[in-house]
């Protein structure tokens, strides 16, 4: 009977929508604080496990920075000498904004799996984990900042009003992050050595963006690298507002919103549709 | 919106043996060819349909590997089913793994708000009950030291402390009552009761039958990734006691060697209980007496059911049920709702149960017999669903009952005395009689 065949077919749609909870469709707003409040807290258990016992506590995350821009402003001032006006600032700026990249990346591919006893409560937003390991790293960057402030001031002048783009940049760095934490994330979960192949790619990254070099210009023949890096275009609008006390150039923006934008609807709707295939995995 | 409630429809969950043929490395991946080989795989639950109301508390009790906690998780979220769908309304609060989300380096306090985030209440909500929270973990003296230096009993309670203050809707219990000291866990059960009186939803994995029965008054009994049964308490639990003894009896106890049926009864899938009692033959007969397994919609069903041991148990209660090829109960009664008693004079009785009218939709449906003491505490033979039952006819769209339907149009005449009802069973047509 056909009628019969329309019901089994009506079943089978219904059937579909196999997890319903009523608790999911409350306000968005009310969504929002409770993430607020879970990114606040594990925010600050990440940092409070880190650093909590240890003697100069989040100096530590100093170290790594400075030691940089020690060894690069000594090899490329003295030994090979690159001739970039200002270089300790326009290193520091890179090693700093690049240090956030590499430090958040990987946590946040471990950061579903490392997690699993979260990721088995009821009701816990799973896609709220990369986003954890993306800000707790924001922290050290915030940290320094005061810092590249003091060596841009000793080195080029007092700041000026492009300042106020600061925030704008560090948003275009997060944005296109969180874009890469979302995949990578996921990635890990199915293929458990996503985290040896986001190492070595990294470590790629940093030769291959201008850190602690200045970028190529359009004209030269590998120029290709830098023009299509979102990361070298982010390094250039921190680099515009600490060395040359301009107004980064615009075209920054919408670029890195057009590459990151894809990357994290992607990655949060393979975070969302497959949240069941993922607790599976773990 | 104090309210919850669970609807399981026909869910199955499907598990991947450990080292199967899908790949956990890229590298594994890419060089096994993106050929996927279909691994044996189980399923962990299957056919699994039930209903929670609002209010109610479900305990949820089988052998281990029953599926207990793979239904729970399902219920709460984590993972989705590969079949069949499951709707759940309100908050959910969860006590399991207690324990697993603490972390050492973070004091009580610290640990107290990080779980009530991650259970889903907000900061101020915590911060409103932190008081409340220690004083039922019974931690006030060490909530500012670092919970590396809790013993497991602390911990248990500053977890389970924080798990009971988030007002759900629904609360998922997964064994964790048997925390702490008697006291404490006499003090847990009193707040998951207070928890349900406030009208929330309970739904409780344990294998304690004493705890089950002092919480739920409904009782899930699972074996093997299939529903054995769903019911009150007082026909389930001792289903479930009788499963656990016949494990630890072992097979050595075959207490059913004398009863041979025409059906193929396998112990513990379709036939429970100690055998004190036995059913020794279950025919199902038509209205002209003869035996049968289809009958007519509307026609009238005899269940004649045959026992021997009576004079161990004079006041045995029989259980007759009617089931549908998805296990939903259709129809199901007992001698002691009806008031009957037989009167035993030999060891062999032989009851006949008519149902006078059965009106259900054409299908295959499926008979359960059962044996119980008086007072429920005890099976002594049950046949969960085993006798077919064919019912042909005609019936109606969709669903189960099939009661004679009449249609009529009813005469519009403004001038009647009785406007609202019209003139019944003019132009009436019965059509199954």
């Amino acid at each position: 009977m056909p009628e019969h065949l329309k019901d089994d077919a009506l079943d089978r749609a219904k059937r579909r929508d196999q997890y319903w909870r009523r608790d999911q469709w409350k306000p968005l707003i009310h969504i929002c604080l409770q993430w607020n409040d879970l990114l606040l807290e594990l925010l600050t258990r990440d940092l409070k496990m880190r650093y909590q016992r240890s003697a100069i506590g989040l100096g530590w995350s100093l170290m790594r920075p400075l030691s940089q821009l020690l060894v690069f402003s000594l090899l490329f001032r003295k030994v090979l000498p690159l001739d970039i006006p200002h270089y300790t600032t326009f290193v520091f700026s890179g090693v700093l904004a690049w240090g956030w990249l590499s430090t958040a990346v990987p946590a946040a591919t471990t950061s579903i799996t490392g997690s699993s006893e979260l990721v088995r409560r009821p009701g816990f937003p799973i896609g709220i984990l990369p986003v954890v390991a993306v800000i707790t790293q924001a922290v050290h960057l915030l940290l320094a900042l005061p810092l590249l402030f003091i060596i841009s001031f000793m080195e080029t002048g007092a700041p000026t009003l492009s300042v106020v783009a600061l925030p704008l940049v560090f948003l275009a760095q997060a944005l296109f992050m969180m874009g890469l934490s979302y995949l990578v994330a996921v990635a890990h979960v199915h293929f458990r050595d996503t985290q040896h192949l986001v190492g070595v790619i990294l470590m790629l990254g940093f030769y291959l963006t201008p850190v602690f070099y200045s970028p190529l210009k359009a004209s030269e023949p590998m120029a290709l690298i830098h023009t299509w890096n979102p990361m070298a275009w982010i390094l250039e609008g921190y680099r515009a507002i600490f060395v040359e006390h301009a107004w980064p150039p615009v075209d920054i923006y919408w670029k890195t919103a057009l590459v990151s934008l894809p990357m994290l609807i992607a990655g949060i709707c393979l975070v969302e549709r497959g949240s069941a295939r993922l607790v599976d995995e773990l | 919106m104090r309210q919850g409630a669970i609807t399981v429809h026909d869910v199955g969950k499907r598990y991947r043996p450990q080292g199967g043929a899908r790949s956990t490395t890229l590298k594994g991946y890419l060089l096994s060819g993106r050929s996927v080989v279909q691994s044996k795989s189980f399923w962990g639950l299957r056919h699994i349909s039930f209903a929670v109301a609002p209010g109610q508390a479900v305990g949820v009790v089988g052998l281990n590997g029953a599926g207990k906690s793979t239904l729970l998780r399902l219920i709460g979220g984590v993972g989705r089913p590969d079949e069949g769908q499951i709707k759940v309304r309100g908050r959910i609060g969860a006590l399991l793994d207690i324990g697993a989300g603490l972390t050492d380096d973070l004091t009580g306090r610290e640990n107290i708000f990080l779980l009530g985030v991650i259970a889903g209440m907000r900061r101020t909500e915590v911060a409103e009950r932190f008081d409340e929270i220690v004083a039922f973990a019974e931690l006030e003296a060490a909530v500012e030291n670092p919970v590396r230096s809790y013993s497991t009993g602390m911990r248990m309670r500053l977890a389970f402390a924080v798990a009971v203050h988030v007002r759900p809707d629904i609360l998922l219990i997964d064994e964790a009552l048997a925390v702490g000291d008697q006291a404490f866990q006499q003090k847990c059960i009193a707040r998951v009761k207070e928890i349900l009186n406030g009208g929330a939803t309970i739904f409780f994995v344990s294998h304690d039958v004493s705890q089950v029965r002092e919480i739920c008054d409904h009782v899930l009994f699972l074996r093997g990734g299939r529903v054995v049964g769903y019911g009150p308490i007082d026909e389930m639990l001792p289903l479930y006691t009788s499963a656990v003894e016949a494990k630890v009896a072992s097979v050595q106890h075959e207490p059913f060697a004398v009863t041979k049926l025409p059906v193929e009864l396998v112990p513990q899938v379709s036939r429970f209980g100690n055998g004190e009692l036995q059913i020794t033959a279950v025919v199902l007969l038509n209205e002209q007496s003869t035996p049968t397994s289809t009958i007519v919609v509307g026609d009238r069903l005899s269940i004649s059911l045959t026992y021997v041991g009576a004079t161990r148990d004079r006041n045995a209660v029989i259980v007759i049920g009617i089931y549908a090829a998805d296990d939903t109960c259709c129809f199901e009664t007992d001698s002691k709702l009806a008031e009957f008693a037989p009167v035993v004079d030999t060891d062999t009785v032989r009851i006949e149960t008519t149902l006078n009218r059965v009106d259900l939709a054409p299908g295959d449906y499926r008979v359960t017999v059962g044996l119980f003491s008086a007072d429920w505490q005890q099976v002594y033979d049950y046949h969960a669903e085993v006798y077919p039952l064919a019912v042909t006819g005609p019936g109606p769209r969709k669903g189960m009952l099939n009661p004679p339907t009449q249609w009529q149009q009813v005469q519009s005449r403004p001038t009647a005395t009785s406007p609202d009802h019209g003139l019944l069973g003019q132009h009436s047509l019965d059509r199954n009689s």
